[in-house]
């Protein structure tokens, strides 16, 4: 096409037509990296929230490690590597971490399919020191130190005003932790340590695998604080100062509170608690607990010790260490007694005594602590603890009753029963997830002390129970808890 | 030569004024389009900015109180209708480097009472976020060097309020913050253009856990 300018003319215009598409690539230009800046910041943003949630994944991996641990020893710390003394790593043994042993994992990388697509994963260690042993229960605590790590995508480059950039720290070019290269992979990476605590088995006032019946009589139930003095009367249960943490729950669906005073929680799984006009704290239906099974220990006992219980008997307990008991049989009569005798002076003592069969008191007959004694009951069989029940004159702690049925371990329970007395005001614990448990008490008047964990839970004759807040740190370990929980934002 | 001639002839007079005319039309046209994008843009980009702020102390927010021993709010002035300070105490977790005196490391814990814990307990950090004219600031206090240090910072502006309320027993802190976004062209700083735009977050306060009584 033959144009109508001067030739004078013509390169002017082919000037203007780039000026003029350069002004519009600049401008296209400064949008584009404005807009390009906002969405980079968009992403490193998310990628730091999103490596939080990898560090907190990586602590939940930790601790359901050790509770794995407690059920099923078979298969805890499978993948993960204990560091040795040479400073080589071996896989961990599944029995658990030695005090003074480190433990190792990373986990599996996560990609997610959505925007930004990025991986993320987690470097978990749990530390057994010695500085975390308890020094009152002598109890192992672990440290969890997780690492949560996603990859920034947008490249390496910063985005974001000062104040971004000083909260939010990313890895850019290298590893702020180790000083070394992210080789073109540019990452978020978030430090959070947790302090780990072994947890009790008698953390309720009363919990049943199946069912709670509180049916017979308007029970109340309640707590005291036996180390706070504000809570409790020489740390004894003082109804001046009841406290509302008598919580109540069951992994099965039902709860017959029978309108009893419930001062604490109400919790079922998925269920309903019946005639609940007077639980002053929550009802819940979104409660389960894993109940572990118990076995009994295995020791040799003590030398020249009895083998069996048929009548007045006296078990000594013996301080620091246990004094070890095993006997195939209690059963007692008339005023027989078995007595676990402690120190002259009233200071600590402890035994463990294993029965393999039954235990059945009737008639007068008792069990009878003295002062400073901490008795730790295994009974294989069922048992029958009337009579004149237990005498206890310290902490609820201090009768702990444990009922083993390895053979129901995992499957259905074979319904063993335990009975207990409360005559005169029982102070026990029980932990018996397979036994149905029946507390027994002589009336209107009748108050037990303690808590109390079996199948099916049923009270008769007793007007209160009184839960000690402190036997949530007592027991067998049953379960682990955050105690402590620190984000390092170095 | 009669073609050369026309060739070589101007535009008459009503043809410059016409054409000067719409070339105005159009010049007027685009510069009025051009200053709405403009201003436009510049809003849209203040928007993103008071985003990015409202982000930023959200996310820093939520860092401390997951970590908190402690959360109180309060007022700064008495006659205030809503508390504008709050207030935490956080694990004294750090402690100076025993080979470089210049860097941070974790510390221990140590038992006391039953519980472990990081550091002298009665020289909690403590960590405030407040309100001074539209900028909230952040100030932490702590005694990691030794001596009592503290570092304030402005995190944000254009903030006209915040808040938090305690769900869950207190162990989750609910945190809402308003900003009142600033545009610069805006000719009426009271217009609706300046609508405000409020934030909120739930955090669950990791520390105060144990409080719960039903695990």
């Amino acid at each position: 096409m033959k144009s109508s300018l001067p030739l004078s003319l013509r390169g002017n215009a082919l000037v203007v037509a780039l000026m003029m598409s350069g002004i519009l690539a600049s401008m296209a230009a400064a949008t584009t990296l404005i807009l390009q800046k906002r969405f980079r910041q968009a992403h490193q943003t998310a990628a730091w929230q999103e490596a939080m949630l990898a560090a907190e994944a990586g602590v939940d991996l930790a601790i359901n490690e050790l509770r794995t641990q407690l059920y099923d020893p078979g298969s805890a710390f499978q993948g993960w590597e204990t560091q040795n003394p040479d400073g080589s790593l071996s896989a961990t043994a599944a029995t658990g971490l030695v005090s003074g042993t480190t433990a190792y994992y990373t986990s599996t990388v996560f990609l997610r399919t959505s925007e930004g697509g990025q991986r993320s994963w987690c470097e978990v260690q749990i530390e057994a020191p010695t500085l975390l042993i308890e020094p009152n229960t002598k109890e192992q605590w672990y440290r969890v130190r997780s690492l949560g790590i996603a990859e920034v995508p947008g490249g390496g480059k910063v985005a974001g005003d000062k104040e971004d950039i000083q909260l939010r720290k990313l890895d850019l070019k290298y590893n702020r932790r180790t000083g070394q290269s992210v080789n073109g992979r540019p990452q978020a990476t978030r430090m959070v340590e947790v302090i780990v605590k072994p947890v009790g088995t008698f953390r309720l006032a009363l919990l049943a695998a199946n069912e709670i019946n509180m049916n017979n009589l308007n029970i109340v139930v309640d707590s005291y604080d036996s180390r706070d003095p504000s809570k409790s009367t020489n740390a004894f249960y003082d109804p001046a100062k009841r406290q509302d943490n008598g919580d109540i729950a069951t992994n099965g669906i039902l709860i017959s509170a029978g309108s009893a005073h419930i001062y604490g929680d109400a919790a079922t799984n998925g269920g309903t608690v019946l005639n609940s006009s007077n639980v002053t704290g929550e009802i819940r239906d979104d409660f389960f607990q894993e109940l572990f099974p118990v076995t009994a220990p295995v020791f040799a006992p003590e030398a020249g010790s009895p083998t069996s219980a048929l009548s007045t008997t006296e078990l000594a307990a013996t301080p620091v260490n246990p004094a070890n008991y095993l006997l195939s049989t209690i059963t007692l009569a008339g005023s027989e007694k078995l007595t676990i005798t402690g120190a002259a002076d009233g200071s600590p003592t402890y035994a463990t005594v294993v029965v393999s069969g039954d235990i059945k008191l009737s008639g007068q007959s008792q069990i009878i602590l003295q002062p400073g004694v901490n008795l730790r009951l295994f009974v294989q069989g069922n048992a029958d603890i009337t009579g004149q029940g237990v005498s206890n004159p310290g902490s609820p702690l201090q009768f702990q009753l444990y009922g083993c049925d390895p053979a129901s371990a995992t499957g259905t329970p074979t319904q063993k029963n335990i009975k207990v007395a409360g005559n005169g005001g029982l102070r026990a614990c029980v932990y018996a997830p397979t036994y149905d448990i029946t507390l027994l008490g002589g009336g209107v008047t009748d108050s037990i002390y303690g808590s109390f964990v079996g199948y099916d839970i049923g009270m008769t004759g007793v007007q209160s129970v009184h839960y000690d807040e402190a036997l949530g740190s007592g027991g067998l370990v049953s379960d682990y808890k955050v105690a402590n929980w620190f984000e390092d934002t170095r | 030569m009669e073609r050369d001639k026309r060739r070589a002839t101007g535009f008459t007079l009503i043809e410059v004024l016409i054409a000067s005319a719409i070339c105005s039309i159009i010049l007027v046209g685009t510069l009025l389009g051009a200053i709405s994008l403009q201003r436009t843009f510049a809003a849209s980009e203040y928007y993103v900015n008071e985003q990015a702020q409202q982000l930023r102390f959200l996310d820093s927010l939520s860092l401390d109180l997951r970590r908190a021993l402690t959360v109180t709010q309060s007022k700064s002035q008495p006659s205030l209708a809503a508390p504008d300070i709050i207030e935490l105490t956080i694990p004294d977790f750090y402690t100076v480097s025993p080979t470089n005196p210049s860097q941070f490391v974790p510390r221990d814990p140590t038992f006391t009472n039953g519980a472990a814990v990081y550091g002298n307990p009665s020289q909690k950090p403590q960590v405030r976020y407040f309100v001074s004219g539209k900028v909230l600031y952040r100030r932490q206090s702590d005694y990691a060097t030794g001596t009592l240090k503290t570092v304030q910072k402005a995190l944000c502006n254009d903030v006209q309020a915040f808040s938090i309320s305690y769900d869950s027993a207190g162990q989750v802190i609910s945190t809402s913050v308003t900003f009142l976004p600033r545009y610069r062209w805006s000719l009426d700083e009271n217009a609706g253009v300046r609508n405000t735009t409020k934030t909120y977050t739930n955090t669950l306060l990791r520390n105060t856990r144990q409080v719960s009584s039903i695990p």
